[in-house]
Protein backbone atom coordinates (compact mmCIF):
# COMPACT_ATOMS: atom_id res chain seq x y z
CA UNK A 1 0.00 0.00 0.00
CA UNK A 2 1.34 3.41 -0.93
CA UNK A 3 1.48 6.09 1.74
CA UNK A 4 -0.77 8.25 -0.42
CA UNK A 5 -3.40 5.49 -0.41
CA UNK A 6 -3.21 5.19 3.36
CA UNK A 7 -3.55 8.96 3.81
CA UNK A 8 -6.49 9.07 1.36
CA UNK A 9 -8.32 6.35 3.29
CA UNK A 10 -7.77 8.22 6.54
CA UNK A 11 -9.06 11.40 4.91
CA UNK A 12 -12.22 9.50 3.98
CA UNK A 13 -12.84 8.70 7.65
CA UNK A 14 -12.19 12.27 8.80
CA UNK A 15 -14.37 13.79 6.06
CA UNK A 16 -17.24 11.61 7.15
CA UNK A 17 -16.75 12.51 10.80
CA UNK A 18 -16.69 16.21 9.89
CA UNK A 19 -20.22 15.72 8.52
CA UNK A 20 -21.26 14.34 11.93
CA UNK A 21 -19.65 17.30 13.69
CA UNK A 22 -21.40 19.71 11.32
CA UNK A 23 -24.73 17.98 11.98
CA UNK A 24 -24.18 18.23 15.75
CA UNK A 25 -23.51 21.98 15.41
CA UNK A 26 -26.77 22.33 13.46
CA UNK A 27 -28.72 20.29 16.00
CA UNK A 28 -27.60 22.51 18.86
CA UNK A 29 -25.33 20.06 20.67
CA UNK A 30 -23.67 21.43 23.80
CA UNK A 31 -20.30 23.19 23.48
CA UNK A 32 -18.75 20.46 25.61
CA UNK A 33 -19.99 17.84 23.15
CA UNK A 34 -18.71 19.84 20.16
CA UNK A 35 -15.32 20.25 21.79
CA UNK A 36 -15.14 16.52 22.62
CA UNK A 37 -16.03 15.52 19.04
CA UNK A 38 -13.47 17.97 17.66
CA UNK A 39 -10.87 16.44 19.98
CA UNK A 40 -11.90 12.96 18.82
CA UNK A 41 -11.11 13.90 15.24
CA UNK A 42 -7.94 15.72 16.28
CA UNK A 43 -6.74 12.67 18.26
CA UNK A 44 -6.32 10.70 15.05
CA UNK A 45 -5.76 13.60 12.66
CA UNK A 46 -2.66 14.78 14.52
CA UNK A 47 -0.99 11.41 14.09
CA UNK A 48 -1.95 11.50 10.42
CA UNK A 49 -0.52 15.03 9.98
CA UNK A 50 2.70 14.02 11.70
CA UNK A 51 3.19 11.30 9.09
CA UNK A 52 2.61 13.83 6.35
CA UNK A 53 4.88 16.44 7.94
CA UNK A 54 7.70 14.05 8.83
CA UNK A 55 7.69 11.72 5.85
CA UNK A 56 5.73 12.68 2.74
CA UNK A 57 6.09 16.45 2.80
CA UNK A 58 9.91 16.56 3.29
CA UNK A 59 10.33 13.94 0.57
CA UNK A 60 8.33 16.15 -1.80
CA UNK A 61 10.34 19.22 -0.78
CA UNK A 62 13.45 17.29 -1.71
CA UNK A 63 12.07 16.66 -5.19
CA UNK A 64 10.24 19.93 -5.89
CA UNK A 65 11.98 22.47 -3.67
CA UNK A 66 10.60 24.23 -0.58
CA UNK A 67 9.07 27.11 -2.53
CA UNK A 68 6.97 24.97 -4.86
CA UNK A 69 3.61 26.82 -4.70
CA UNK A 70 1.43 23.84 -3.77
CA UNK A 71 3.80 22.85 -0.95
CA UNK A 72 3.77 26.40 0.39
CA UNK A 73 -0.03 26.39 0.27
CA UNK A 74 -0.35 23.01 2.01
CA UNK A 75 2.06 24.15 4.74
CA UNK A 76 -0.09 27.25 5.27
CA UNK A 77 -3.21 25.07 5.45
CA UNK A 78 -1.60 22.84 8.09
CA UNK A 79 -0.75 25.92 10.15
CA UNK A 80 -4.28 27.26 9.75
CA UNK A 81 -5.86 23.99 10.89
CA UNK A 82 -3.53 23.85 13.91
CA UNK A 83 -4.42 27.44 14.79
CA UNK A 84 -8.14 26.73 14.50
CA UNK A 85 -7.77 23.63 16.67
CA UNK A 86 -6.23 25.83 19.36
CA UNK A 87 -9.01 28.40 18.87
CA UNK A 88 -11.72 25.75 19.33
CA UNK A 89 -10.00 24.61 22.53
CA UNK A 90 -9.64 28.14 23.86
CA UNK A 91 -13.24 28.90 22.91
CA UNK A 92 -14.47 25.78 24.73
CA UNK A 93 -16.26 24.41 21.65
CA UNK A 94 -17.82 27.71 20.57
CA UNK A 95 -20.12 27.00 17.62
CA UNK A 96 -18.73 29.50 15.09
CA UNK A 97 -15.16 28.35 15.74
CA UNK A 98 -16.14 24.70 15.33
CA UNK A 99 -17.77 25.58 11.98
CA UNK A 100 -14.57 27.30 10.86
CA UNK A 101 -12.52 24.29 11.95
CA UNK A 102 -14.79 21.97 9.92
CA UNK A 103 -14.49 24.17 6.82
CA UNK A 104 -10.70 24.54 7.12
CA UNK A 105 -10.01 20.84 7.68
CA UNK A 106 -12.38 19.80 4.89
CA UNK A 107 -10.79 22.25 2.46
CA UNK A 108 -7.31 21.08 3.45
CA UNK A 109 -8.13 17.40 2.99
CA UNK A 110 -9.78 17.95 -0.37
CA UNK A 111 -6.70 19.95 -1.49
CA UNK A 112 -4.43 17.11 -0.51
CA UNK A 113 -6.58 14.45 -2.16
CA UNK A 114 -6.88 16.34 -5.42
CA UNK A 115 -3.48 18.04 -5.57
CA UNK A 116 -0.76 16.92 -3.16
CA UNK A 117 -1.25 13.17 -3.43
CA UNK A 118 -1.59 13.41 -7.20
CA UNK A 119 1.70 15.30 -7.29
CA UNK A 120 3.38 12.75 -5.01
CA UNK A 121 2.25 9.87 -7.22
CA UNK A 122 3.47 11.70 -10.30
CA UNK A 123 6.92 12.67 -9.02
CA UNK A 124 7.83 9.90 -6.58
CA UNK A 125 8.78 6.31 -7.15
CA UNK A 126 6.00 3.83 -6.36
CA UNK A 127 8.33 1.59 -4.32
CA UNK A 128 9.30 4.55 -2.14
CA UNK A 129 5.64 5.48 -1.60
CA UNK A 130 4.98 1.88 -0.53
CA UNK A 131 7.98 1.72 1.79
CA UNK A 132 6.88 4.92 3.50
CA UNK A 133 3.72 3.12 4.49
CA UNK A 134 5.34 0.18 6.26
CA UNK A 135 3.42 -0.03 9.53
CA UNK A 136 5.61 -2.86 10.82
CA UNK A 137 8.87 -0.99 10.29
CA UNK A 138 7.46 2.25 11.64
CA UNK A 139 6.16 0.45 14.72
CA UNK A 140 9.50 -1.22 15.45
CA UNK A 141 11.35 2.09 15.17
CA UNK A 142 8.75 3.90 17.28
CA UNK A 143 8.84 1.28 20.04
CA UNK A 144 12.62 1.56 20.12
CA UNK A 145 12.26 5.31 20.64
CA UNK A 146 13.74 5.95 17.20
CA UNK A 147 10.70 7.20 15.29
CA UNK A 148 12.66 10.13 13.87
CA UNK A 149 15.27 7.74 12.49
CA UNK A 150 12.53 5.96 10.53
CA UNK A 151 11.27 9.30 9.17
CA UNK A 152 14.77 10.53 8.37
CA UNK A 153 15.38 7.56 6.07
CA UNK A 154 13.31 9.35 3.43
CA UNK A 155 15.32 12.53 3.66
CA UNK A 156 18.86 11.31 3.21
CA UNK B 1 -4.65 -0.92 -2.99
CA UNK B 2 -5.90 -4.13 -1.42
CA UNK B 3 -9.31 -3.92 0.19
CA UNK B 4 -7.84 -5.23 3.45
CA UNK B 5 -5.24 -2.44 3.46
CA UNK B 6 -8.03 0.07 3.12
CA UNK B 7 -9.98 -1.49 5.98
CA UNK B 8 -6.89 -1.75 8.21
CA UNK B 9 -6.17 1.95 7.70
CA UNK B 10 -9.75 2.82 8.65
CA UNK B 11 -9.52 0.60 11.72
CA UNK B 12 -6.30 2.29 12.85
CA UNK B 13 -8.05 5.66 12.92
CA UNK B 14 -10.96 4.25 14.91
CA UNK B 15 -8.64 2.53 17.42
CA UNK B 16 -6.90 5.83 18.17
CA UNK B 17 -10.27 7.50 18.66
CA UNK B 18 -11.46 4.75 21.02
CA UNK B 19 -8.53 5.59 23.30
CA UNK B 20 -9.76 9.18 23.35
CA UNK B 21 -13.31 8.04 24.18
CA UNK B 22 -11.95 5.87 26.98
CA UNK B 23 -10.13 8.88 28.44
CA UNK B 24 -13.40 10.86 28.37
CA UNK B 25 -15.23 8.03 30.15
CA UNK B 26 -12.55 7.75 32.81
CA UNK B 27 -12.53 11.53 33.19
CA UNK B 28 -16.24 11.57 34.04
CA UNK B 29 -17.56 13.24 30.85
CA UNK B 30 -21.29 14.00 30.72
CA UNK B 31 -23.71 11.64 28.98
CA UNK B 32 -24.38 14.00 26.04
CA UNK B 33 -20.64 14.33 25.44
CA UNK B 34 -20.17 10.56 25.42
CA UNK B 35 -23.16 10.12 23.11
CA UNK B 36 -21.76 12.66 20.61
CA UNK B 37 -18.35 11.01 20.55
CA UNK B 38 -19.83 7.52 20.24
CA UNK B 39 -21.96 8.75 17.31
CA UNK B 40 -18.87 10.22 15.60
CA UNK B 41 -16.89 6.99 15.91
CA UNK B 42 -19.88 4.76 15.15
CA UNK B 43 -20.67 6.68 11.95
CA UNK B 44 -17.24 5.85 10.57
CA UNK B 45 -17.44 2.24 11.72
CA UNK B 46 -20.89 1.74 10.21
CA UNK B 47 -19.81 3.11 6.84
CA UNK B 48 -16.94 0.62 6.98
CA UNK B 49 -19.18 -2.32 7.90
CA UNK B 50 -21.91 -1.40 5.40
CA UNK B 51 -19.31 -1.86 2.67
CA UNK B 52 -17.79 -4.90 4.33
CA UNK B 53 -20.95 -6.99 4.81
CA UNK B 54 -22.30 -7.27 1.26
CA UNK B 55 -18.88 -7.62 -0.36
CA UNK B 56 -16.33 -9.28 1.91
CA UNK B 57 -18.58 -11.38 4.11
CA UNK B 58 -20.71 -12.58 1.23
CA UNK B 59 -17.67 -13.33 -0.95
CA UNK B 60 -16.10 -15.34 1.85
CA UNK B 61 -19.44 -17.00 2.60
CA UNK B 62 -19.48 -18.35 -0.94
CA UNK B 63 -16.04 -19.90 -0.41
CA UNK B 64 -16.17 -21.00 3.24
CA UNK B 65 -19.91 -21.36 3.77
CA UNK B 66 -22.15 -18.75 5.42
CA UNK B 67 -21.99 -20.56 8.76
CA UNK B 68 -18.22 -20.31 9.03
CA UNK B 69 -17.60 -19.24 12.68
CA UNK B 70 -15.42 -16.19 12.02
CA UNK B 71 -17.93 -14.80 9.52
CA UNK B 72 -20.85 -15.37 11.89
CA UNK B 73 -19.00 -13.60 14.69
CA UNK B 74 -18.12 -10.59 12.55
CA UNK B 75 -21.73 -10.21 11.38
CA UNK B 76 -22.97 -10.53 14.96
CA UNK B 77 -20.50 -7.79 16.03
CA UNK B 78 -21.88 -5.52 13.31
CA UNK B 79 -25.45 -6.07 14.50
CA UNK B 80 -24.45 -5.53 18.13
CA UNK B 81 -22.64 -2.27 17.28
CA UNK B 82 -25.63 -1.01 15.27
CA UNK B 83 -27.94 -1.73 18.22
CA UNK B 84 -25.62 0.09 20.63
CA UNK B 85 -25.36 3.10 18.31
CA UNK B 86 -29.11 3.25 17.93
CA UNK B 87 -29.72 3.01 21.70
CA UNK B 88 -27.21 5.73 22.48
CA UNK B 89 -28.44 8.02 19.71
CA UNK B 90 -31.96 7.78 21.12
CA UNK B 91 -30.80 9.27 24.42
CA UNK B 92 -30.09 6.06 26.27
CA UNK B 93 -26.41 6.76 26.83
CA UNK B 94 -24.56 6.45 30.10
CA UNK B 95 -21.04 5.58 31.17
CA UNK B 96 -21.79 1.88 31.21
CA UNK B 97 -23.17 1.90 27.65
CA UNK B 98 -20.18 3.89 26.42
CA UNK B 99 -17.81 1.40 28.04
CA UNK B 100 -19.63 -1.50 26.39
CA UNK B 101 -19.35 0.29 23.05
CA UNK B 102 -15.57 0.70 23.49
CA UNK B 103 -15.12 -2.95 24.48
CA UNK B 104 -17.29 -4.38 21.72
CA UNK B 105 -15.80 -2.21 18.99
CA UNK B 106 -12.20 -2.79 20.08
CA UNK B 107 -12.75 -6.56 20.24
CA UNK B 108 -14.42 -6.41 16.83
CA UNK B 109 -11.50 -4.57 15.23
CA UNK B 110 -9.08 -7.08 16.73
CA UNK B 111 -11.22 -9.93 15.41
CA UNK B 112 -11.17 -8.42 11.94
CA UNK B 113 -7.38 -8.06 12.00
CA UNK B 114 -6.86 -11.56 13.38
CA UNK B 115 -9.57 -13.58 11.62
CA UNK B 116 -11.25 -11.76 8.75
CA UNK B 117 -8.52 -9.95 6.85
CA UNK B 118 -6.20 -12.99 6.58
CA UNK B 119 -9.15 -14.99 5.20
CA UNK B 120 -9.89 -12.30 2.65
CA UNK B 121 -6.24 -12.04 1.60
CA UNK B 122 -6.11 -15.79 1.21
CA UNK B 123 -9.43 -16.66 -0.39
CA UNK B 124 -10.91 -13.74 -2.23
CA UNK B 125 -9.79 -12.83 -5.68
CA UNK B 126 -8.19 -9.44 -5.41
CA UNK B 127 -9.10 -7.82 -8.69
CA UNK B 128 -12.81 -8.58 -8.58
CA UNK B 129 -13.07 -7.53 -4.98
CA UNK B 130 -11.25 -4.23 -5.41
CA UNK B 131 -13.44 -3.38 -8.37
CA UNK B 132 -16.73 -4.07 -6.64
CA UNK B 133 -15.62 -2.28 -3.47
CA UNK B 134 -14.42 0.79 -5.36
CA UNK B 135 -17.68 0.95 -7.30
CA UNK B 136 -19.69 0.79 -4.13
CA UNK B 137 -17.59 3.41 -2.36
CA UNK B 138 -17.76 5.70 -5.39
CA UNK B 139 -21.55 5.43 -5.46
CA UNK B 140 -21.61 6.18 -1.72
CA UNK B 141 -19.40 9.23 -2.22
CA UNK B 142 -21.72 10.57 -4.93
CA UNK B 143 -24.69 10.15 -2.58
Amino acid sequence: MKITDRLKVEHGVFLQQLKVLERLVGEGASREALLAVTETIVAAEQHHSRIEDRVLYPALVKVLGPQFPLLVEIRAQHDAVRQLTDDVRRGGGERALVRRYVEALRHHMESEIHSLFVLAEEYMDEDDLESMCSWDEEHVYAEAGRGQVWADRWLS
Amino acid sequence: MRITDRLRAQNDVVLQQLEHLERLINGGAAADVLAAVVETIAAAEEEHSVNEEPILISALGRVLGPGYPALREISEDHRHLRRLRSQMASGDCDVLQARVFVEVLRAHLQREARDLFPLVDRWVERAALSESFDERVDVGARD
